[in-house]
C-alpha cells in the first residue's frame, strides 16, 4: 500500500487535500459552536466577577438584611447591598440621551467583588461640581460623555404603596427622581463595568452612583438605608455555591415582618397588624389568618375606604374614611355597640352604620337610605365616581372599636395634615366642600371611619389586585396581646415565602453559564450553512479518488484476474482511501482553525448584525478536534466506500481492457428519469395547490417540499434528456453542430453529468430559494395585517407611566402643550405591560430562562392586527386566544414564530415556564405564533393575566403607536421629549423590523457566501470531471483533429459541453428556487431581489466558465497525436 | 510523379525521449499515383504510424517535403491546413473512435461538421452518408449507437466515416489489429472494394502479413527507412 500511496502521490495528494478541505470545514463549524459558548461564557464569568447569587427585591428590602444573612450562613461570603434601578440619562450639555441606563447605587464592596476592579471614584470628588457619576465606557460611548462632564440621570422612584391604587396615585411625573452628577470616571465595558444582571452579549450601560446619595435621592433624608438587589459572592467553586431554596429557608430566619412590610401593633388587649403599602397582600393576609388560628387567636379583618361624600336626603358629609368588617367576634377587639347600648348587628350588603357624629350631621334615622360616594380607579389611572345607596341599619357609638384610629392606616398624604385644607392626598379633594364641622370632626377622631358596611360588600367595591385588607386586629385566645404579638412576629417571616415577601434568589453565574450554552446551536448552524461547502468537499474526495481509481482499472483487473476476490481488492483500496482521509482530515484540523476564525472575524465583522456585539472569539474545545477528525474521516471514507462500490460490477476483463467506469450507451434506456420527472412534477404541483388551498402559503415546509419535487423532477428530466433526445433519429446534429455536439456530449458519462448538475442545481436551488426568501425590508408597515400590525411606531420606556396618555388631564400633567395633544389624540397610542427579562429574539445569543412579557390590553386585543403564522384554532378573531386560562396555572400565550421554534426550542400547543411573583410555576401555552414582525423579543399574555401573576407591576413600559408615515420622526420626537423623564424611546417600526430582518439577512448571507463557496468548489468539481472527460477522451479528440477540427472548434465543443452542464444545474436550481419562494412571494407582497440573484448565479457561471475554459484549454495544448498510434 | 497523387521526399522525423534523441524517419520518399494502394509493414516502434500521420498532415516532418495533390499542406497556414485536411485526408485507426453517444450515421458525419459553411452540403453529405454504410452493409443499423455494434461493424462504420469526405488520401492504420480474422478479412475486402472505386491514394499500415498481401504495391520499414518490396 505504501508504494501504491508513493507512486500515485499526485492524485492521492489531490484525494488528501480534498478531505482536508471537507475536515476544515465541518471541523471549523464545530469550533464556532465551541467559539460562542466558549466566548459567552467568558463574558458571563468576567461581567459577574466573583458574584454568584442576588436577592433581588420587587421592593426595596433593608440594608442590613445582608448582614443578618451572612451571619446566619456563617460569615463566610461575600456582599453587596446594591439600589439598582433602571432610567435613563442625559449629557448635561449636548443633551445626548440614553435610554436603558442602569443606575447602581454602589457601596465600596461591589468593586471588592471584581478582582481587578479599582475602587469606583463615586461620591464628592475634588474638582467636579456635582457628586461623582462613574460611567461604563458604553454609557459613555453613547452620551459622547468624558471625565468632569455633567450628567442628569432619571429614574424611577419605588413606591411602598402601589401606585395603581387610590392611594398609591401620584401625579402623572411624580413617579420619577433625577440626579445631576459629574461623571468621575470612565471604566471598561468589562469585569465591574459589564455587570450586567440578566444574560445577553449587548454591552450594559452601567452608571455607578454612590449609594447613600441614591438612597437619599429615592427615599429621602434620614430614612432607613434599603436597597433592592444583595450580590452574594461564596467562597470555593461554583459547586459549593448554597441553592435558591436553601438560601431562601436562611433568609427566612433572619427575616423580621418589617422585611416583609409587615407592622404588628401592640394594644393592651388586642394586636393590629398592618402593612406599610397600604393594602395587606393576600399571601400576607393568608399567613396572619393561618397564624391566628394557630395560636387561637380571634382575627376581624377590617377594610378601610375612602368615600367622596355620604349622602342622605339633602345633607352631605364630604371626604370620610368608611370601613367594611364584620362586627368583632371577641370583646377583646373592641367594644362595637349602638347608641342604645346594644352590640351592632351583623351587616347585610345593602346596609350600613353611622357613626354618632355622622348620623347626626345627616339627621339620618335607623332605616334610612344613605349614598356613599366614592372614587374607583381605571386600568390607566382614571379616577371614576361610583356611589351605592345603603340602608341605615343602626348608629354606632363613637367608643371601643368605632374609637379606634387604627381602623385607618396611614393614609398617604392625610396623616400629617394639621387640618383638612392642608391634606394633601393622591387624588382630587374639593377643599370648598369642607365645612367648619368637618375640620372639628378632624381635630377630634382624625381619619376614624364614619361609616361601616359589610366586610363582603367592602371587598366586593374596593377591592383591588394588591388586596382587599388594610389590616387585621387580633383578640389573644390564650395569653396576652403581647404574648400573640411575639408569637406572629415569630411565625410570620416562616409562613411567608421569601418569593411572597417581593424577594427572590438568582443564581446568577450557575443560570448564567448554563444561558452560556446558547439559545441557537452554533454548531449545527454553522454545519448548516457550510452544508454544500461540506457536500462539496466529500463529492470531490469522491470525484478524485473515483478518477484515480479509474486511472488504475487495468491494475485492479490483473489483480481480479490472478484471482483476488473483488471484496479483497475493495477492501485494500478503502485502506489506502483511509490512510489518504486520515491524514488530510490530520492536515485539515489547522484549517478548521482557521476557518472558525475566519467565520468568527466575520462574525464580528461583515456579519455583525447576526449577533449584534462583537464578542465572539476563537475556542477549541477539547473534544472538537477529535471528534471534527474522526466524523471527517468517516465521512470520506463512506463517500470513498461508495465510490468503490461500483468497482465490484465491472468485470475483470472490462478492468483489464481499462474500463472501470465507462457507461456505455445505448439507446432507449430513459424511461425511470422520465417517469420520476413526471411524478414529482404532479407533487410539486400538488403541494403548490395545498399551499394555496390552506393558506400556509408562507410556511417553509410547503416551499421547501415544492422545491425539492421540482429540484429532483428537473434533474430527473436532465437525466432523460442528458446526451439529446433519445430514439431512432439517426441525425441529430444539424442545425449548430457545435451545441448540439457538446449537447450529445454529455450523455458520454451519463452519471457524471447528472451528478454535476444534480450538485450545480442544489446549490443554487438554495442559494435562490433562500434569497427569495430574504425580502427587502420595506414592508408596509402600515398594513394591519402586517408586521407591524398598521403601527408605524414601537417604544418602550425605563420608568412605567402609570397615567393613561390618552387623558387630557395626564398629558397637560407631563407638559404636552394643547396643541400636541389634540395631535397625540388623533392617533392610537397602545400601552403594553412589560415584565422585564431576557429577550428571546434572534438578537440574543444567550439561552433565555426568563423572556421578556408584554400584557396586552383588552383593548388592543380588541383591535387586533399582525398575522399569525399558526394558530391552536381557526378563528376571525386570533387575538380573544389569549383571554381566560387554559387550565389552573396554564396561561394561553402569543409569541413570534422564529423566536419560539428557534430560540424558546417550543411551538404551537408547547408550554415554556415562568415563575411568578408569588413564586409559584406558571405555565405559558403558545396558543398562537405570529409572523415575522415586531414582538420577535417577547411573549405575550393578556394583561389581565399578567396583573394577576406579576400584581405589583404597575404601569406600561411598551407602546406601539399608529401617527401617518409623514409624521412618525415628528411624533416620535414629541413623546420622546415629553415623556423624557420616563426614558421613553421611540424607533419607527420599520427600523425595528429591519434590525430584526438584518439578522436574518446576514445568516442567509453567511450562508449564501457559504454556500456560494461550495458552489465554486461543485463548479471545480465539474472542471475535473470535464478534465477527466476530456483525458478519457483524448484518442476522440485526436481522431477529430484528424478529421480536420482545429483545436479551438474542439475547445469550443467541450466548454459548450460545460456550459451545458453548468446552465442546466444553475436553471433547474433557480426555476426550483423561485418556485419554492413563489407562495410565500405572492403572499406576502415581497419582490424577487432579482438584482443581487442575478448577480450571484452569473458569478457562479462565470467562474464555472472560466475555470472550464482554463481546463480545457491547458488539456488540449498538450498534443493528442499519441492517443492515435496504433502502438 | 503524379500530379493528383501523394509525394514525400526526404521525410526526416526524430522524437526527444528524456535526455535521448530517437531517429524515426531517416530519409522517406515515397511516391503515390491517384488510385495507387501501397502497404506498410515494419516492427513495433520501426515509425509506421509516425510516417502515416506525417503524410496526413498530422504532424510536421523535420526534414522533407509532403505534397498531395500537388499541394504542400505544411505551407498552408494552421486553419487552412486543418480544412485541407478535412477535405483530401480520410483516416482509419485501429481504434475505431466512434464516438459512443452518436448514431452509426452521425459517427459518419462527424467531418463533415467541422466546418460551419456547409450551406447546402448538409443534405448531400447525409445521403453520401448512407450510401457509404448500405456499402458497408450498415444500411439498417443508421440509428443504432456504438455500444449496440460488434467490433467489425464498428470498425466498418469507421471505414464510411473516413469516406465520407471523398478524400483524396485515405490513410489506414492497422485497421484490423483489433478484429477477428473474419472480421479482418471483411474489412479489408471493403477498404480494398471503396478504394477501387474512389480512385484515391490510400495506404496501409500494417503487421498483418495477409492483408499486406493484398495489396500490388508493399513497402516495409526499417531503421528509418521504406524499402519497397517488389
Amino acid at each position: 500500500m505504501r508504494r501504491s500511496l508513493l507512486y500515485y502521490w499526485r492524485t492521492h495528494l489531490a484525494v488528501a487535500v480534498g478531505a482536508a478541505v471537507a475536515t476544515a470545514v465541518l471541523t471549523g463549524a464545530l469550533i464556532v459552536g465551541d467559539s460562542v459558548r466558549g466566548s459567552l461564557r467568558d463574558l458571563t464569568l468576567d461581567r459577574l466577577g466573583e458574584i454568584d447569587v442576588a436577592l433581588v427585591g420587587e421592593r426595596p428590602f433593608r440594608q442590613g438584611l445582608g448582614a443578618d444573612l451572612e451571619a446566619e450562613l456563617g460569615g463566610e461570603l461575600d456582599l453587596a447591598p446594591t439600589l439598582l434601578l433602571s432610567g435613563s440619562a442625559v449629557h448635561g450639555a449636548s443633551r445626548a440621551r440614553a435610554s436603558r441606563v442602569t443606575i447602581l447605587g454602589a457601596g465600596p464592596e461591589l468593586a471588592r467583588l471584581y478582582p481587578e476592579a479599582p475602587e469606583l471614584p463615586v461620591g464628592r470628588q475634588p474638582g467636579l461640581l456635582f457628586p461623582s457619576v462613574v460611567l461604563n465606557e458604553a454609557l459613555a460611548g453613547e452620551l459622547g460623555a468624558a471625565p468632569g462632564d455633567e450628567v442628569l440621570l432619571s429614574f424611577e422612584i419605588p413606591s411602598d404603596v402601589p401606585r395603581e391604587t387610590l392611594v398609591g396615585r401620584e401625579e402623572a411625573g411624580a413617579t420619577v427622581g433625577t440626579l445631576r452628577l459629574s461623571v468621575g470616571g470612565v471604566i471598561p465595558d468589562r469585569g465591574l463595568g459589564g455587570l450586567r444582571l440578566t444574560p445577553g452579549q449587548a454591552r450594559p450601560m452601567n452608571a455607578f452612583v454612590e449609594r447613600e446619595r441614591l438612597q437619599r435621592a429615592v427615599f429621602g433624608r434620614g430614612a432607613d438605608p434599603r436597597v433592592n438587589l444583595l450580590l452574594l459572592a461564596f467562597p470555593g467553586d461554583l459547586g459549593a455555591t448554597p441553592g435558591s431554596a436553601e438560601l431562601a429557608d436562611t433568609l427566612g430566619s433572619v427575616m423580621a415582618p418589617a422585611d416583609l412590610g409587615l407592622e404588628i401593633t401592640t394594644g393592651a388587649e388586642r394586636v393590629v397588624v398592618e402593612s406599610d403599602r397600604f393594602v395587606l397582600d393576600p399571601a400576607a393576609s393568608r399567613a396572619v389568618l393561618e397564624a391566628a388560628r394557630a395560636s387561637r387567636a380571634t382575627a376581624q379583618e377590617v377594610l378601610t375606604y375612602f368615600a367622596t361624600a355620604l349622602r342622605s336626603g339633602d345633607r352631605s358629609i364630604p371626604y370620610s374614611t368608611i370601613s367594611a368588617l364584620d362586627p368583632p367576634a371577641a370583646p377583646a377587639l373592641g367594644a362595637f355597640r349602638l347608641v342604645d347600648g346594644s352590640p351592632a348587628p351583623r351587616l347585610a350588603e345593602d346596609e350600613l352604620l353611622l357613626n354618632r357624629w355622622a348620623a347626626e350631621d345627616l339627621g339620618a334615622r335607623p332605616g334610612d337610605e344613605i349614598e356613599v360616594e366614592y372614587y374607583e380607579l381605571g386600568a390607566r389611572d382614571e379616577l371614576f365616581t361610583r356611589s351605592v345607596t345603603l340602608r341605615l341599619a343602626g348608629v354606632v357609638e363613637i367608643e371601643g372599636l368605632a374609637a379606634d384610629p387604627r381602623l385607618t392606616p396611614e393614609f398617604p398624604g392625610l396623616e400629617d395634615a394639621q387640618d383638612i385644607s392642608s391634606w394633601d392626598p393622591p387624588f382630587p379633594v374639593d377643599l370648598d366642600a369642607i365645612r367648619g364641622v368637618d375640620e372639628e370632626y378632624w381635630d377630634a377622631y382624625r381619619s376614624l371611619p364614619k361609616a361601616y358596611v359589610a366586610a363582603s360588600l367592602g371587598r366586593r367595591l374596593w377591592k383591588s389586585r394588591f388586596g382587599d385588607l388594610t389590616s387585621i386586629r387580633l383578640a389573644p385566645g390564650e395569653g396576652s396581646a403581647a404574648e400573640l404579638a411575639g408569637r406572629l412576629r415569630a411565625e410570620l417571616p416562616r409562613r411567608l415565602s421569601v418569593e411572597e415577601a417581593g424577594l427572590a434568589f438568582r443564581q446568577l453565574k450557575r443560570d448564567g453559564l448554563e444561558a452560556a450554552r446558547g439559545a441557537t446551536d452554533f454548531s449545527g448552524l454553522f454545519l448548516g450553512l457550510s452544508f454544500f461547502l461540506i457536500a462539496s468537499a466529500v463529492l470531490l474526495v469522491g470525484l478524485l479518488f473515483r478518477l484515480g481509481i479509474e486511472r488504475r482499472a487495468r491494475e485492479v483487473g490483473l489483480l481480479r484476474a490472478v484471482g483476488y476476490r473483488a471484496r479483497t481488492v475493495r477492501r485494500s483500496l478503502l485502506a489506502e482511501g483511509g490512510v489518504l482521509a486520515a491524514l488530510g482530515a490530520l492536515a485539515g484540523l489547522g484549517g478548521a482553525v482557521f476557518y472558525a476564525w475566519l467565520m468568527l472575524a466575520g462574525l464580528r465583522t461583515w456579519w455583525l448584525p447576526a449577533v449584534g456585539t462583537p464578542v465572539l472569539f476563537l475556542h477549541v474545545g477539547p473534544a472538537t478536534p477529535v471528534i471534527g477528525w474522526v466524523a471527517s474521516v468517516l465521512v470520506v471514507l463512506a463517500t470513498i466506500w461508495w465510490t468503490l462500490r461500483r468497482l465490484g460490477r465491472v468485470s475483470a476483463a472490462r478492468l483489464l481492457a481499462g474500463a472501470a467506469g465507462l457507461d456505455e450507451i445505448a439507446a432507449g434506456r430513459r424511461r425511470r428519469p422520465l417517469l420520476v420527472a413526471v411524478a414529482f412534477s404532479l407533487l410539486a404541483a400538488a403541494l403548490l395547490a395545498a399551499a394555496f388551498a390552506t393558506g400556509e402559503t408562507s410556511s417553509p415546509g410547503f416551499a421547501f417540499g415544492i422545491g425539492a419535487c421540482l429540484l429532483i423532477a428537473g434533474v430527473a428530466g436532465f437525466a432523460h434528456l442528458c446526451g439529446g433526445p433519445p430514439g431512432a433519429r439517426a441525425n441529430g446534429l444539424r442545425g449548430a453542430p457545435l451545441v448540439s455536439m457538446g449537447a450529445r456530449n454529455t450523455g458520454r458519462n451519463r452519471g457524471r453529468s447528472v451528478l454535476s448538475v444534480a450538485l450545480v442545481a442544489s446549490a443554487c436551488f438554495l442559494i435562490v430559494a433562500v434569497d427569495a426568501f430574504r425580502g427587502g425590508g420595506e414592508a408596509e408597515v402600515t398594513d394591519r395585517a402586517s408586521g407591524a400590525g398598521g403601527f408605524t411606531l414601537v417604544a418602550e420606556t425605563d420608568v412605567p407611566v402609570v397615567a393613561g396618555l390618552d387623558r387630557p388631564e395626564t398629558l397637560r400633567e407631563l407638559g404636552f402643550s394643547d396643541d400636541e395633544a389634540a395631535r397625540l389624540a388623533e392617533i392610537d397610542l397602545v400601552p403594553f405591560r412589560l415584565l422585564p427579562g431576557e429577550d428571546v429574539s434572534c438578537l440574543n445569543l444567550f439561552r433565555p430562562e426568563r423572556p421578556r412579557v408584554l400584557g396586552v390590553t383588552p383593548e388592543m386585543r380588541a383591535r387586533g392586527g399582525f398575522s399569525f403564522q399558526q394558530v391552536a384554532e381557526k378563528s376571525p378573531d386570533p387575538w380573544s386566544l389569549l383571554a381566560g386560562e387554559l387550565e389552573p396555572g396554564v396561561l394561553p400565550a402569543f409569541g413570534d414564530f422564529n423566536s419560539v421554534l428557534w430560540i424558546l426550542h417550543s411551538g404551537l400547543g408547547q408550554e415554556i415556564s415562568l415563575e411568578n411573583e408569588r413564586g409559584e410555576t406558571v405555565r405559558l401555552r403558545f396558543v398562537g405564533l405570529l409572523a415575522k414582525g415586531i414582538f420577535q423579543s417577547e411573549v405575550l399574555i393578556s394583561e389581565e393575566n399578567f396583573l394577576a401573576h406579576f400584581p405589583s407591576r404597575t404601569g406600561y413600559s411598551w407602546f406601539l403607536a399608529d401617527p401617518p408615515l409623514n409624521r412618525v420622526e415628528e411624533t416620535a420626537a414629541m413623546l420622546e421629549s415629553r415623556l423624557e423623564r420616563f426614558g421613553f424611546d421611540a424607533t419607527p417600526t420599520a427600523e425595528r423590523l429591519s434590525a430584526f430582518k438584518a439578522v436574518e439577512n446576514t445568516y442567509i448571507a453567511t450562508f449564501q457566501t457559504l454556500g456560494g463557496f461550495g458552489l465554486l468548489l461543485g463548479t471545480l468539481g465539474l472542471g475535473i470531471v470535464l478534465l477527466r472527460n476530456v483525458l478519457e477522451r483524448r484518442g476522440e479528440l485526436a481522431m477529430l483533429r484528424a478529421f480536420g477540427y482545429r483545436r479551438s472548434t474542439l475547445a469550443r465543443m467541450v466548454v459548450a459541453e460545460n456550459a451545458i452542464l453548468l446552465l442546466a444545474g444553475v436553471g433547474i436550481g433557480a426555476v426550483a428556487g423561485l418556485a419554492a419562494a413563489a407562495p410565500h412571494l405572492s403572499a406576502g407582497g415581497e419582490t424577487v431581489p432579482w438584482l443581487s440573484l442575478g448577480l450571484t448565479l452569473l458569478v457562479v457561471v462565470a467562474v464555472g466558465m472560466l475555470a472550464s475554459t482554463l481546463a480545457v484549454a491547458g488539456t488540449l495544448r498538450t498534443p493528442l497525436l499519441g492517443a492515435l498510434k496504433a502502438e | 510523379m503524379s500530379e493528383s497523387g501523394l509525394e514525400l521526399r526526404g521525410l526526416v522525423k526524430s522524437f526527444e525521449l528524456g535526455r535521448e534523441r530517437v531517429d524515426v524517419l531517416r530519409g522517406v520518399d515515397l511516391e503515390l499515383a491517384p488510385g495507387e494502394a501501397l502497404a506498410i509493414t515494419g516492427p513495433s516502434g520501426s515509425g509506421k504510424s509516425t510516417l502515416l500521420h506525417l503524410a496526413g498532415t498530422l504532424d510536421r516532418p523535420d526534414e522533407g517535403s509532403v505534397r498531395i495533390g500537388g499541394e504542400d499542406p505544411f505551407a498552408l497556414p494552421e486553419p487552412r491546413l486543418a480544412r485541407f485536411r478535412n477535405r483530401r485526408v480520410g483516416f482509419v485507426f485501429q481504434d475505431h473512435y466512434l464516438l459512443p453517444q452518436y448514431t452509426v450515421l452521425e459517427n459518419v458525419l462527424i467531418p463533415t461538421l467541422a466546418f460551419a459553411d456547409r450551406g447546402d452540403d448538409e443534405r448531400r453529405d447525409e445521403s453520401w452518408a448512407r450510401e457509404l454504410l448500405d456499402r458497408v452493409g450498415l444500411g439498417g443499423r443508421l440509428a443504432h449507437r456504438p455500444a449496440e455494434l460488434s467490433g467489425g461493424e464498428r470498425q466498418r462504420a469507421a471505414v464510411a466515416r473516413a469516406l465520407v469526405n471523398r478524400p483524396s488520401l485515405l490513410l489506414c492504420d492497422e485497421p484490423t489489429g483489433n478484429l477477428d480474422e473474419a472480421s479482418a478479412a471483411a474489412v479489408a475486402d471493403l477498404l480494398i472494394e471503396l478504394h477501387a472505386g474512389a480512385g484515391s491514394v490510400m495506404i496501409v499500415v500494417t503487421h498483418s502479413l495477409d492483408l499486406a498481401g493484398r495489396f500490388a504495391r508493399r513497402a516495409r520499414l526499417a531503421a528509418g527507412r521504406l524499402v519497397e518490396e517488389r
